[in-house]
């Protein structure tokens, strides 16, 4: 490998990335770029493979196949890429004996640019119980100090796996706050994952949706934002007007027919939703993802019912 | 070296875990030593019997109490620490490293405070009542080497046992853990049957060959199970 | 700050928002707005969509940027601000109102006494 190339694109690349165990595959052909320095979600269902992913990444797992490179090397057990990667997991484990504090005092040699004064900040304001053992923490109390840890280290490579699990409305909001000054101040590589779309939004820049193991879109947020959107009104003129379209899901009431469409509207069709008397609303991005968690889910049920009479 | 500093501040994060526990239970049983000597010696008047003394000399204390606790030392230091040092950007290979430096450190820790409590043994005379913990046939009765590398191949046995499992645990899973303790646990039950079996040709061995042989023996199975925990964490998963 | 209801992408919606600001004279003429830093902390955002909100302002001539100073409202941007919005003004309010009033059955007269009416 020559300097330029592993100089040549700061940023995480993604090549056929495949995680199988024994014949479940968890990740399946996931090829992405990520340039660095922007915040990035990671979206979609449960058991979709976003914590898998990240793991691959971070390499606290090994991929089947497939070749990771971030800043143009592959990450696993090279000591160079790995330091500059922080990813505490959402259920991490600490040392039993260990206190916050210990967890706090020794977590600094870890990262030259460490921000104590952003750690304090933080330990502060989550009212973090210094003293106790790490075991004894509370749910919210082991998210906070994720959180403290991961904002602080302000890793190159910052990874936040369902960071707020546990936490209140205050606290996701410390957060966000948090989060952004940190990010505007010092700007790293942020993969967020999340079942809090719409709350966590408007700190993205692109956003990443992960269905069945494999990456489905990858987009600016406010493509996204613009993924689909929701047709009601008499059964009939619903399916007239959507045509060909690929439906997300659909729900009756009475006569009745409400959908989800991928995509977008242009005027002319605007107009002529207007004349069927049809409501259009778009649907946030929340709405979106769910959507297409919906479409799959509906989609693999009777495939796999009907697998042998085609 | 800053990336093997790291791990080893992370062993080193609550020292009363990592190094000074081991020295509270060394501590702890001398002290029991001396109660149940002072028992004895209040049934049968001070100073105590030939034959009481004699058997002091046989006071296994010191190679009962540390292992136990320093296995679960072990474990933790590869299996939790495992999880904190790969969440902190740390690799597998600097992790053994710092951690295997903080095993050094225990261990000869130990071995220096068992040398310290000998000294102190023999200069009161064994505790004032002739209650013995350090200055026992296994340790060489007053042979400074020989406690000290006695007690810190102990120890590092015992840490490295506990970081194979630890390892085992974290790269194959419980099954496998339980397969490698069972193993394991067997070929230590029929090591000690066989000991208890031919309990006086071990003893004549002991005296013939000189516990140099153990130790060697014990030497070299913790660099089994340092080189077992080392292969093993190379593959291990958070 | 949210996704807005109606779907427009946020950058669009603190553009807006400022915009109304420098209506109703918050930011004077030739003064600073806030940075791309300040707006992103402020309203919990990422920093590129509020530097999109103001590249929005920039391009709709509102503000315009200073070197190495930052972003300044523009001379006039008051006045140019008040026409667009009362150009749009029948698009946006007169137009979806009457409709309302017509899937009601009001006439236009019902609807002009209810206006006069109206004690705001």
């Amino acid at each position: 490998m020559t300097v330029t190339e592993s100089t040549a694109s700061r940023g995480i690349e993604l090549l056929g990335v495949t995680k199988s165990f024994g014949s479940n595959h968890v990740l399946t052909d996931v090829t992405a770029h990520l340039p660095a320095d922007r915040i990035y979600g990671l979206l979609g269902a449960n058991g979709v493979g976003k914590t898998t992913l990240m793991s691959l990444i971070t390499n606290h797992a090994f991929r089947s196949s497939g070749s990771i490179l971030v800043d143009g090397d592959d990450p696993d057990e090279n000591a160079a890429v790995r330091e500059r990667m922080c990813f505490v997991r959402e259920d991490q484990k600490y040392n039993d004996a260990f206190s916050v504090k210990d967890i706090l005092r020794v977590a600094p040699a870890f990262y030259p640019s460490w921000a104590s004064e952003t750690a304090d900040r933080l330990t502060e304001r989550f009212r973090l119980p210094l003293t106790t053992k790490s075991k004894r923490l509370s749910r919210g109390q082991r998210s906070a100090l994720a959180i403290v840890v991961t904002l602080a280290s302000r890793a190159a490579y910052t990874f936040l796996d369902e960071p707020y699990l546990g936490l209140d409305a205050s606290a996701r909001t410390i957060f966000y706050e948090e989060l952004v000054a940190e990010y505007a101040a010092h700007p790293r590589t942020v993969l967020l994952s999340t079942h809090l779309i719409d709350e966590a939004a408007p700190l993205l820049e692109e956003v990443l949706i992960l269905d069945q193991g494999r990456i489905v879109l990858q987009t600016d947020i406010d493509e996204a934002s613009r993924g689909s959107f929701v047709v009601r009104g008499r059964e009939s003129d619903v399916l007239d007007f959507v045509g060909g379209r690929a439906l997300l899901t659909q729900r009756r009431l009475g006569g009745l027919l409400s959908v989800t469409v991928r995509g977008e509207l242009n005027n002319e069709e605007h107009r002529r939703a207007d004349e069927l008397r049809l409501s259009v609303e778009p649907t946030s991005l929340q709405e979106f993802v769910a959507a297409l968690g919906i479409h799959a889910l509906d989609q693999s049920a009777p495939q796999n019912q009907t697998e042998k009479a085609p | 070296m800053t990336r093997v500093n790291r791990t080893l501040r992370l062993y080193l994060a609550n020292k009363s875990w990592s190094l000074y526990s081991p020295l509270y239970i060394l501590g702890i049983m001398t002290m029991f030593s001396v109660i149940i000597t002072g028992i004895i010696g209040i049934n049968t008047g001070f100073p105590l019997p030939a034959d009481v003394r004699e058997n002091m000399r046989y006071n296994g204390g010191a190679l009962y109490a540390p292992p136990g606790f320093l296995v679960s030392v072990g474990v933790l230091a590869m299996n939790r620490n495992f999880a904190m040092a790969l969440a902190l950007g740390s690799t597998r290979k600097d992790l053994w490293r710092g951690t295997s430096l903080g095993f050094l450190l225990t261990s000869s820790l130990v071995g220096v405070g068992a040398v310290l409590a000998l000294g102190l043994e023999r200069l009161t005379n064994h505790w004032f009542i002739g209650a013995r913990a350090f200055d026992v046939q296994f340790l060489g009765e007053g042979d400074v080497l020989r406690t000290f590398i006695t007690m810190f191949l102990l120890s590092i046995l015992s840490l490295y046992v506990g970081a194979f499992f630890g390892t085992v645990f974290r790269a194959y899973g419980t099954v496998w853990t339980a397969i490698a303790a069972i193993l394991v646990t067997v070929g230590l039950l029929a090591l000690v049957a066989l000991a208890v079996w031919q309990s006086t040709r071990v003893s004549q061995v002991w005296d013939s060959l000189g516990a140099w042989l153990l130790l060697n023996l014990a030497a070299a199975l913790a660099l089994l199970a340092a080189s077992g925990s080392y292969a093993v964490n190379r593959r291990a998963l958070v | 700050m949210s996704p807005s209801a109606d779907g427009r992408p946020i950058f669009v919606e603190i553009a807006d928002q400022i915009a109304d600001d420098i209506l109703v004279g918050l930011y004077a003429e030739e003064t600073q707005v806030p940075s791309t830093t300040e707006l992103s902390v402020h309203y919990r955002i990422n920093p590129a969509t509020a530097g999109k909100a103001l590249n929005r302002l920039v391009d709709e001539g509102i503000v315009y940027k200073r070197r190495g100073l930052g972003m300044f409202v523009v001379t006039g941007a008051p006045d140019a601000l008040r026409a667009r919005r009362r150009a749009a003004f029948t698009d946006e309010y007169v137009r979806p109102f009457l409709a309302e009033g017509a899937r009601l059955g009001l006439t236009l007269d019902e609807i002009v006494e209810l206006i006069r009416k109206d004690p705001s």
